[in-house]
């Protein structure tokens, strides 16, 4: 399970992550959420991971269909994917072919599978709206919880959402992308149940993004780096007994989502070379 | 500039000081196991977390997926724990 969680992981990094030759790949690999990751097998958030760099894929080069698939496969994980599905919305604005189509296919692909939950567990909406309250959750959801409830977590997500739209403003009906595509999936983070460093896995795209760009290269090493800094931290704890890092390590997920928001303030307005290619 | 030649620039002691560090954070990350001799099996055995095998269980043996899917606690939607099953028969003898 480990190795199937790596290649799907190495599938959103030749997706969305500018590839495996991209300078920021390997701190992108070698990172501390990946590491959890792996660790655990992880496999929903891979997969989550890695249908939404598909749909993120797939809008500038207008696949629909591959689009709705890529999206059905990320709802698997809610709070990361709502962003990008309303940007993604957004972009096609006026395109509804497409975007039926899109819909269509995402449908499609999920639809057995919930009239095969309906028909096993009728009341399977209620009890995930049940499980979804009483998960464990740190960071950002745990405050909205203790603030607000379940109302609170809705309010962050829909915090998140506005947030990606508005980076994506004055983008309506133009091809997504890809730098405002990875962090707007890195905006995720911040409504998901963060109940562990892995989390930290849908901001990896576009922190490998920043290598790209020759005078924020190093970036990605640094910040990779100080993620294993600090876990260099729980040394002394572990040698006096502890049986694992604390549990706050899981707000190392929210570091990688700052490190890479050069790519919210300063992406390419014009369409990129991956996307005339893509359209020839 | 072509990310192959960004790559380039990049000085290799920094490349070779960054693979030290990560390798020193993992090994304080995951000293808690690798300390236990002869248990460094369990660093890269994980429980997983699909498909749940309370689930998995209650498909195979036709037990109630409901109450499964109750007791699971699991914040994924039922269809997709349902969807990649499977996965879980792999585990799950």
């Amino acid at each position: 399970m480990t190795l199937f969680c790596l290649g799907l992981f190495l599938v959103s990094m030749h997706l969305l992550g500018g590839g495996w030759r991209n300078p920021g790949f390997l701190p992108a690999l070698l990172s501390v959420p990946l590491f959890a990751d792996l660790l655990t097998a992880h496999a929903t958030s891979q997969f989550g991971l890695m249908g939404l760099c598909l749909s993120a894929w797939a809008h500038p080069r207008r696949r629909w269909v591959l689009m709705g698939v890529g999206m059905a496969i990320a709802l698997i994980r809610p709070p990361n994917a709502l962003p990008l599905l309303a940007v993604l919305i957004y972009s096609s604005w006026g395109e509804w072919r497409g975007l039926i189509k899109a819909a269509i296919a995402g449908v499609g692909v999920i639809l057995p599978f919930v009239a095969l939950g309906f028909w096993l567990d009728p009341t399977w909406l209620p009890e995930y709206s049940s499980n979804v309250g009483h998960t464990d959750y740190a960071g950002l959801p745990l405050v909205a919880i203790h603030l607000g409830g379940t109302w609170g977590l809705v309010l962050l997500q829909l915090a998140t959402v506005v947030v990606a739209l508005y980076l994506a403003r004055g983008r309506r009906g133009q091809p997504l992308e890809p730098d405002l595509a990875a962090y707007v999936i890195a905006i995720g983070v911040v409504s998901s149940k963060l109940a562990g460093p892995y989390s930290g896995i849908f901001a990896l795209p576009a922190l490998a993004r920043l290598g790209l760009r020759p005078k924020l290269a190093w970036t990605p090493w640094m910040a990779s780096g100080a993620a294993w800094l600090l876990e260099l931290t729980f040394f002394p704890g572990m040698l006096n007994g502890d049986l694992g890092p604390p549990v706050w390590e899981s707000v190392i997920a929210y570091w990688f989502v700052f490190a890479a928001w050069p790519l919210a303030v300063s992406y390419p307005r014009t369409a990129p070379l991956e996307i005339a290619r893509a359209r020839v | 500039m072509h990310p192959a030649d960004a790559r380039s620039r990049l000085p290799a002691i920094g490349v070779a000081l960054f693979g030290l560090l990560a390798m020193a954070g993992a090994t304080s990350r995951q000293w808690h196991l690798l300390n236990r001799p002869g248990d460094w099996g369990t660093v890269f055995s994980g429980p997983g977390d699909f498909a749940p095998a309370n689930i998995v269980t209650a498909l195979v043996h036709g037990a109630s997926v409901a109450t499964a899917y109750a007791h699971s606690g699991q914040p994924y939607p039922l269809p997709y724990l349902l969807a990649f099953a499977p996965f879980g028969l792999v585990d799950d003898p």
